[in-house]
């Protein structure tokens, strides 16, 4: 806590030293005029100084900015720059729309959950979810409409999801739960919490669109680590199921657990079994 | 943690169930008592626990209590002789709880772990399988027993066992110990059998415990509710249980500078 506060006070210095020496080269404009100046301020990777000058560098000055204003606030200036920092680094994790973790983030965690459960035996469950007849609302109700039901469904995910379960939105229609240690009965009694409060997601899309319904497929994969799988393998598992609920009419789901039951190979093959039984 | 360990972890496992594992867990551990060894046996069977009725004991608390009230171990220790050979219960039959979570197998393990200094040896008493209980307390003793019998089913869930274990979580250190052989021949047969299994497919060595011949001693021995080695300590399989009890004891002695610094469970070990 203390060092945090001598971080702030020396940022604080920083950019009043910064401020006198903007002023400084600027020439001496009016004070009046300069006061409503903004310095702004941006880091780019990997960029030298000669670059810089030589016009060479990185081009792409998306929302990286930051900005100072030059009207001596640097107090309220430090707290936004805070923030920003802070949303940079988040953005990498997020998707821009819905809020919920990207798909990026998403197959990182699933491959890091995995790991944990073939370490420590405990199941993980997977599950993904498509909001039904969703090409139906974009073609009647157009992609604004489109986007403003993701984001609806996704405040469902949000807002319901429990700690330490993580929801993602992977594809336009699509999103991924991944719930560690939640094996077939858990999941379900989850994701059907999910699937009713969808339900009741509120229909008037703006003024002129009202939907008919608003619901989810799911489907639900519990992985034991037997066999072993990849997360590619494990997303195959769920998307099956949830294809299943698709074909048997939407808005419901399907859990399957994924174990040596299903497994082309048994513990033991049938070559070791012979030599075992007749030496 | 400190190098002063001084007990030799085992975990007692089959593939199949009634094999006599139960049984021989018991024995070994009166049997290593008897040599003044001081035996912590631990029930993990937690689904159909009998330790405590093979011994004919009825135990206040057991493993349970400590996981769900908080109990400590010493509260919930159950001593089998008036010094040295303790005996840590299981609940039988209790529905809902034949897989420990993660969190709670590292619960247990820390207790044991604190628990453990006064004792030479640790026995863990598994359940037969390869469920994921099985497999993490396996994983994180010092040596696994492997009991067989000569029958073809038992080699090959035992060797499924072993297999798991060392394809999965690189556990290379297996002890087979074959159980009611009807002769010494036909227990080095059957132990051959699995050797040569995992030599040929795996790539393992494992080595022989001993064995324990057939004995109708000891079914009357656990329908008296006593272990073998007390109730018929002249019968032929309480003379081959101590000659394996020695063998632990050399075993033990042997290691003694491998386990000093390592914890007698230890879920670093798991991986």
């Amino acid at each position: 806590m203390i060092s945090d506060e001598i971080d702030q006070a020396r940022l604080l210095e920083e950019l009043e030293r910064l401020e006198r020496e903007i002023l400084g080269r600027c020439g001496k404009g009016t004070d009046d005029s300069l006061s409503r100046g903004l310095l702004l301020a941006r880091v780019i990777p990997d960029m030298t100084e000669d670059e810089w000058y030589e016009g060479t560098g990185p081009a792409a000055f998306e929302n990286s900015w930051m900005a100072f204003p030059l009207n001596g606030n640097k107090v309220e200036a430090l707290a936004k720059l805070n923030e920003k920092l802070e949303k940079l680094a988040h953005a990498g994790d997020r998707d821009y729309l819905s809020g919920l973790y990207n798909r990026r983030f998403f197959l990182r965690v699933l491959k890091r959950e995995m790991t944990k459960t073939e370490k420590y035996c405990m199941p993980l469950a997977l599950a993904i979810a498509d909001i039904d007849n969703f090409k139906e609302i974009n073609d009647t109700c157009g992609h604004v409409a489109g986007d403003e039901v993701v984001r609806r469904v996704a405040d469902v995910f949000s807002s319901g999801i429990r700690a330490g379960d993580y929801a993602a939105r992977i594809g336009g229609d699509e999103f991924a739960l991944i719930l560690p240690a939640a094996g077939a009965a858990e999941s379900g009694t989850v994701v059907k919490r999910f699937l009713e409060r969808v339900r009741d997601i509120d229909k008037q899309i703006g003024k002129d669109c009202r939907l008919l319904r608003c619901t989810l497929s799911l489907g639900v994969a519990v992985y034991t680590g037997f066999p072993l799988m990849t997360p590619e393998q494990l997303i195959a598992c769920a998307d099956k199921e949830l294809y299943a609920v698709k074909r048997n009419g939407k808005d419901g789901f399907r859990v399957t657990p994924v174990d040596d039951a299903g497994a082309a190979e048994p513990v033991v093959r049938r070559d070791e079994k012979h030599f075992l039984a007749r030496g | 943690m400190e190098k002063n360990n001084r007990t030799l972890s085992l975990s007692v496992l089959s593939g199949k169930g009634g094999v006599g594992k139960t049984s021989l867990a018991v024995n070994l551990a009166f049997g290593l008592h008897d040599m003044n060894m001081n035996t912590l046996l631990v029930d993990c069977d937690l689904g159909l626990a009998n330790l405590d009725v093979m011994l004919g004991v009825s135990p206040g608390k057991n493993i349970h209590d400590v996981l769900k009230h908080g109990l400590s171990l010493e509260e919930t220790v159950c001593r089998l002789e008036k010094r040295g050979l303790d005996l840590i219960p299981s609940a039988s039959g209790v529905v809902g709880v034949p897989e420990l979570d993660e969190g709670r197998r590292l619960f247990i393990i820390e207790k044991l772990n604190n628990f453990l200094s006064d004792y030479r040896f640790l026995i863990m008493d598994l359940g037969a399988g390869i469920g994921p209980t099985v497999l993490s307390f396996a994983r994180m003793t010092h040596r696994r027993v492997v009991v067989v019998t000569p029958e073809p089913t038992s080699l090959t869930d035992a060797y499924a066992l072993i297999k798991v274990l060392f394809m999965r979580h690189g556990v290379a250190d297996f002890d087979v110990l074959v159980n009611m052989a009807r002769s010494e021949e036909e227990a080095v047969a059957g132990y051959e059998r699995i050797r040569a299994a995992c030599d040929k497919f795996l790539g393992l060595p494992v080595r022989y415990l001993g064995h324990v011949r057939r004995d109708d001693m000891v079914s009357k021995s656990v329908s008296r509710q006593k272990a073998l080695v007390r109730f018929a300590p002249r019968s032929p399989a309480a003379e081959d249980i101590s000659r394996i009890v020695e063998r632990l004891s050399e075993m033990r002695a042997d290691a003694r500078d491998d386990i000093a610094g390592v914890s007698p469970l230890s879920p670093d070990r798991a991986d």
